[in-house]
């Protein structure tokens, strides 16, 4: 473990139990199973995965909302362990900010914006005379500008990009050193995306945050971050600088990721694409060895089906969970 | 607009809604004609009017409609003087079928999904027998990727790709000259979009039929596209070639729209389109994208008339009459 890593992840699990009648257990669903990295302050990393690859659950375990199974997660030099309390928990929350998916879901209809960005400022203690200053600096930042027009108004009353943007000035009022941001555009109309992206990227540089920025958009990942995980059933197949993992996928799965990416191109509707057959594998229970092998076209008979891959470090800092790569020595 | 040969003509059509603050302009006089076999895209930001306008062609209306006027001519038929019976009977889901948004989510979980794909054949008088409407039922599972063991199960027995092929096949079983596809793949991830996708590329080729794609998500809709619509605040602002659409665009929000589309491949500065839609409760007397656009001019406060600058091409857009 590095000393710098603001966050440090060690095989972590997180299991969800399956009950029959709400009673017998019958088994677990493997929502993430063994994951390890580390973010450093002021880093922006992007996880990448389909519905069900466990990103979201990785999000949830982070904050704290759902226990860890197995495996160890350290914060700014702080063990969490999903079980936090009273004060721990109230630091936890004000030093990890969140952004969710669906920003009209996650406001309260009946607040202004003045309130729902002063709320989190004195439930953790801060003076009601500062509270209105911190709320009109962090709207500056967010370019809810200017502030009189916006402070009373109340969700419904926002487009869909102004509601991202509060959500976004609500995650950072209380100046936290990392925000986990989980899905933040998917629900955006094309033309405000990349507003928002551009904004949270900025903040993340002004501030020096850690940002976790999942997304099922391999699309939108080059304007984010420089970083990239992919995702799939559950664990980490591939990690790399985002311009070399678009320009050299090694994992098959990743490779099939990118070639299912459309660009605005009309020569796309002369071609068919070449898809893996099959559908992701159950989590309740994955297939033995490499959880991709029933889908890849690559596969190693006997090995990939049987031993779990290690991971292969072919290029400097670009990592892979893939039997293929065997021959590049483990990393 | 164009001769009466062609497989879909719309003229002038507008729908609008009653709601306690005003009648809402959905779709505002959109002209626009159709020939059999190539694919349209209609895109445009939420709110714009690309379902409703889908909706108001199938004449699928919700109980608060205050004005519906304009005519629509199917293979040279104006089906806005049917009446509804006769369209329900002759028109919808016989010539013209929608898979409307998170259809895939509406089966119903209690009647096996080969009863489901097989009713409209029922319900609109295609055929009465059930042994015949299984049988076809089976031909179009086959058509859309999905293997026919899947007609005995449940829709909870299906995965969310295998549920968007399903409700496909139901569009397709009447074999319909027309098909609507509202955000069919939206909810889906990018693996079984691009498996979907194909399917439909295939369908095109094969059957001929003539799909209308009505999606937000431009980058994937480039792989069905041989026409693109661009709709903005209830109107139509360009129709072209999709070569024309994705490489130069003319009317100013088209250009504003496909560069803010990220793309993975080449690296290009992204732009985002400032301000906001109008609302269609009072939208603005002249050309209604006139507020955002960089280069309005003193004639933009009167309505741009929608015209052909050659090849097909319309755009409605002072710059370019």
């Amino acid at each position: 473990m590095t000393e710098q890593a603001l966050l440090s992840v060690r095989d972590l699990h997180t299991w969800y139990e399956l009950r029959k009648w709400g009673f017998f257990r019958t088994g677990h669903v493997r929502a993430l199973d063994g994951v390890t990295f580390d973010l450093r302050r002021g880093d922006a990393i992007t996880i990448v995965g389909e519905s069900g690859s466990g990103k979201t659950t990785l999000a949830k375990t982070l904050l704290g909302l759902v226990p860890p199974t197995k495996g160890e997660m350290v914060f700014a030099g702080e063990r969490l362990d999903g079980k936090k309390k009273g004060k721990a928990l109230a630091w936890l929350r004000a030093n990890v900010g969140f952004v969710q998916q669906d920003p009209y879901g996650a406001l309260p209809p009946f607040m202004t914006v003045e309130r729902i960005l002063s709320e989190p400022l004195a439930v953790h203690g801060v003076p009601r005379r500062e509270q209105e200053a911190r709320a009109r600096a962090v709207m500056d930042e967010v370019r809810l500008t200017p502030q009189d027009d916006f402070v009373h108004k109340y969700p419904h009353m926002l487009s869909g990009g102004q509601q991202q943007r509060l959500v976004i000035a609500r995650a950072i009022v209380l100046e936290p050193k990392l925000v986990v941001a989980d899905e933040p555009v998917s629900m955006l109309d094309a033309s405000v995306r990349v507003e928002i992206l551009q904004l949270l990227r900025r903040i993340q540089k002004s501030h020096d945050l850690g940002v976790m920025y999942i997304t099922h958009d391999l699309s939108t990942v080059r304007y984010f971050s420089e970083y990239v995980f992919v995702m799939y059933a559950a664990k980490i197949v591939e990690r790399a600088p985002v311009h070399e993992l678009i320009r050299h996928p090694l994992h098959p799965y990743t490779q099939a990721l990118l070639t299912a990416i459309s660009d605005p191109d009309p020569e796309n509707a002369h071609i068919q694409k070449e898809v893996p057959p099959g559908e992701p594998p159950s989590l309740a229970h994955p297939p033995s060895g490499c959880r991709f092998h029933p889908r890849c076209k690559h596969r190693i008979a006997e090995l990939c089906s049987t031993t779990e891959p290690t991971t292969f470090e072919p290029a400097p800092g670009h990592r892979v969970e893939c039997w293929l790569y065997r021959q590049g020595g483990e990393g | 607009m164009g001769t009466t040969d062609r497989l879909l003509r719309v003229e002038d059509l507008k729908l609008h809604f009653r709601t306690w603050r005003g009648p809402v302009q959905a779709v505002d006089g959109v002209s626009f004609a159709l020939d059999r076999g190539p694919a349209t895209v209609v895109v445009g930001e939420s709110g714009c009017g690309k379902s409703t306008l889908a909706r108001a062609i199938l004449r699928l209306l919700p109980r608060n409609v205050s004005a519906y006027t304009g005519n629509v001519w199917l293979n040279g038929t104006n089906i806005m003087t049917l009446n509804e019976e006769r369209f329900r009977r002759q028109v919808r889901w016989v010539k013209m079928a929608l898979v409307s948004q998170a259809a895939m989510n509406s089966l119903n979980p209690v009647i096996r999904v080969g009863d489901q794909v097989s009713e409209p054949l029922r319900v609109h008088g295609v055929s009465t027998n059930k042994k015949e409407a299984l049988r076809q039922a089976e031909e179009v599972f086959r058509l859309v990727g999905v293997s026919a063991d899947f007609l005995e199960r449940f829709p909870f027995e299906l995965s969310g790709g295998m549920r968007q092929r399903a409700v496909l096949a139901m569009a397709l079983i009447t074999h319909p000259d027309l098909v609507f596809l509202d955000e069919p793949t939206s909810a889906l991830d990018v693996l079984t979009q691009t498996s979907i996708m194909n399917v439909l590329k295939g369908i095109k080729r094969d059957l001929g039929v003539t799909f209308v794609l009505i999606t937000h998500d431009i980058a994937t809709s480039s792989e069905l596209a041989d026409r693109a619509a661009v709709m903005y605040a209830g109107q139509l602002v360009e129709f072209s070639s999709a070569h024309h659409f994705f490489r130069e665009p003319l009317h100013p929000y088209s250009q504003k729209l496909m560069a803010s589309v990220p793309t993975l491949r080449e690296d290009k500065k992204l732009e985002f389109i400032p301000g906001r839609p109008p609302s269609l409760l009072d939208p603005p007397t002249g050309c209604r994208f006139a507020d955002r656009c960089s280069s309005r001019f003193g004639k933009c406060v009167e309505e741009p008339p929608f015209r052909d600058v050659g090849e097909d091409w319309w755009v409605k857009c002072w710059l370019h009459v």
